[in-house]
């Protein structure tokens, strides 16, 4: 009876980590208008990659699998440079200033939106940090990429590329 | 020697700590920065844990409290 | 046009590279770590030694320790110690003169080295991970085998985080000059060992983990190198520990703070608390003092002086550490970052303290030392 309402309590906790929201795969990704880090004046926002296959990076300058992952985020740009594929990043820090001082170190060429009130993590029910999510053309979420280890940058790619592959069809 | 009913009581205990504590306030993963720093971490310097056990272990006759149970010594 | 891009690594140097506390995820970077340290205690007070060399015990130790992820899946520790011991060691004590008592020290300064060998694997799901473990720890007349298994648990986004554990070790002790001394041949005890905790997010700044062990010991558990020195053939010890984390934004300040409880089956109760701040958490420079504190009660078979006309089979050992006493311990530490590469540096100083022993009862045992230990090691991260 005791190890019965043990197990019960331990299965209840497991599974309240299912119950948890997050942006599913197959739902649309939720709109969003932030600024650049670079330049606070100029606002990005997802609709204006309406029509792209867009790979959205959460990162925090105190993250470390987060910059392990940039150079590899970055190839993935330059790999599927000329399709219709964009890298957005939305920087979570507390303080923006260290995030601009870690771009100033580490070179990527895609543009990083500061998001000042971490709503959007929140909207996008992020499990942990970084993760990652692939939208395609239409604004639907087709993956969502938890952490970085070796060899994400391959699965990655793959997938990225059929979903460039759908639309051909 | 030790009856069924310390582990059935130890495990009411665990599951109940766990349940509270899982009430607890729920940290983000990206409120984390300061959790992240590696002077917060249990770890943060396992070279200097392991020679401070060391050397209370054989100095003291309290022990353990680690889950490192292994590697004796004959000093103690 | 592909731009430079310089490893991320490289130029931070205060990325936190492994996500909070316990956790079954993968580690994400390798470390290798290397430190070397004195050990030296104070000489015995002449007047406490009735018999034998008053040059009290140095170690010399090297470390060496490895951590890295394998492939997506996997993770590994190496880790192999050194340690070089020498000086005299407290074989027994008599009565003195004047009621009080008095150490009979080794004639011939020990010399001795250990080597131990620590290897670990373990297997990384999303919210669990299993790991194994297999440990050697071996001085001339001394050896020990150990195995172990763990396994960790992340509940919501890791807010909450269960460990199990379980070990087993054997060791075997065969006992130099043994017939000389009339000592034991050879003796050997096993040890099983189980632990429980839970690592818990409190705060976005604080962090609790708690831990309960077990620990059972049967075999030969006396010291052979004691004159008179017979201890029961079964020991229980259990450990509560708290470790608590807090982070302050003064001076990017963090504090560390454990405690533990101790109670075994010999009737000893001890009480550790120790605590430890680091400034400038970081920054280039961490640094920081450390302080602890420590009590112990009496074993139910201690006596201040042997009796030597007991039988074999009646327990009881005069060793200082089976005494009640306690201990103050400060230290200071200092680690400079350079980079992935960082030097780390400790200095402690224990001295143990009668006054601070749970449920006192005789006097302080002659036996009791103070040491400082300072050690220097270096880090690499990749």
């Amino acid at each position: 009876m005791q190890l019965i309402s043990i197990t019960a309590m331990i299965l209840l906790l497991a599974s309240s980590d299912v119950n948890a929201e997050t942006a599913a795969v197959g739902a649309l990704a939720p709109n969003f208008a932030r600024p650049l880090l670079d330049d606070e004046r100029i606002n990005l926002s997802l609709e204006d990659y309406r029509g792209q296959v867009v790979y959205l990076d959460f990162w925090a300058s105190w993250c470390g699998p987060c910059l392990i992952a940039m150079p590899k985020i970055e190839a993935l740009k330059q790999r599927f440079e000329g399709s219709d594929f964009s890298v957005l990043a939305i920087n979570v820090d507390r303080d923006p200033k260290r995030a601009r001082r870690f771009l100033n170190k580490v070179e990527v060429s895609y543009p990083s939106v500061y998001d000042a009130t971490a709503e959007l993590p929140k909207q996008y029910g992020l499990q942990a940090m970084p993760s990652s999510y692939v939208i395609d053309q239409r604004g639907y979420i087709t993956l969502v990429h938890e952490g970085f280890r070796k060899g994400d940058e391959d699965l990655l790619g793959a997938h990225i590329q059929e979903v460039l592959n759908r639309v051909r069809e | 020697m030790y009856a069924n009913s310390h582990v059935k009581g130890l495990g009411k205990l665990i599951a109940f700590t766990v349940l509270l504590l899982a009430g607890c306030q729920n940290v983000e993963p990206w409120e984390r920065d300061r959790l992240a720093e590696p002077a917060m971490q249990l770890s943060a310097d396992i070279t200097g844990s392991k020679l401070d056990q060391q050397v209370f272990f054989s100095k003291e006759a309290a022990s353990g409290g680690t889950s490192a149970a292994g590697g004796g010594c004959g000093c103690n | 046009m592909a731009k430079s891009l310089k490893s991320p690594l490289a130029i931070l140097s205060s990325a936190a590279m492994s996500m909070p506390a316990l956790s079954a995820s993968q580690p994400s970077e390798t470390l290798v770590s290397v430190a070397t340290s004195i050990y030296q205690e104070g000489d015995a007070r002449s007047d406490a030694v009735a018999f034998g060399d008053q040059e009290r015990f140095e170690v010399k130790t090297n470390q060496f320790y490895l951590s890295s992820p394998i492939g997506r899946n996997w993770s590994g520790t190496v880790s192999y110690d050194n340690e070089a011991m020498s000086g005299a060691s407290p074989w027994g004590t008599i009565e003195g003169a004047d009621g009080d008592y008095q150490l009979i020290m080794s004639g011939a300064s020990i010399d001795d080295s250990r080597n131990g060998v620590d290897l670990s694997l373990t297997r990384h799901w999303r919210k669990q991970s299993i790991g194994v473990s297999v440990g050697y720890s071996g001085e001339h007349d001394y050896h020990a085998r150990s195995v172990g298994i763990t396994y960790e648990r992340d509940f919501l986004k890791k807010n909450t985080s269960l460990g199990l554990s379980a070990s087993y070790s054997t060791d075997d002790i065969t006992p130099t000059d043994a017939q000389l001394f009339q000592r034991l041949d050879s003796g050997s005890k096993h040890s099983r060992s189980y632990y429980v905790s839970i690592n818990q997010l409190l705060t976005p700044v604080a962090m609790i983990n708690l831990g309960l062990g077990l620990t059972r010991r049967d075999g030969y558990l006396s010291d052979p190198y004691k004159l008179r020195d017979v201890r029961p053939g079964k020991r229980l010890e259990r450990t509560f520990t708290a470790q608590y984390r807090h982070y302050f934004d003064w001076q990017s300040t963090t504090l560390a703070a454990n405690y533990r409880y101790f109670w075994d089956s010999y009737a000893i109760d001890a009480h550790t608390g120790d605590a430890q701040l680091t400034f400038g958490t970081g920054s280039r420079v961490e640094w920081g003092p450390t302080l602890r504190l420590y009590g112990q009660s009496a074993a139910d078979f201690y006596v201040p002086w042997d009796d030597y006309g007991l039988e074999d089979t009646i327990a009881q050992s005069s060793d200082h550490r089976l005494s009640s006493f306690g201990a103050v311990s400060l230290g200071l530490k200092a680690r400079f970052k350079m980079g992935p590469a960082h030097i780390v540096a400790r200095y402690q100083q224990y001295e143990s303290k009668k006054h601070l022993g749970l449920r006192s009862k005789t006097q302080a045992h002659p036996g009791l030392i103070r040491f400082k230990v300072v050690s220097l090691g270096a880090e690499y991260r990749f």
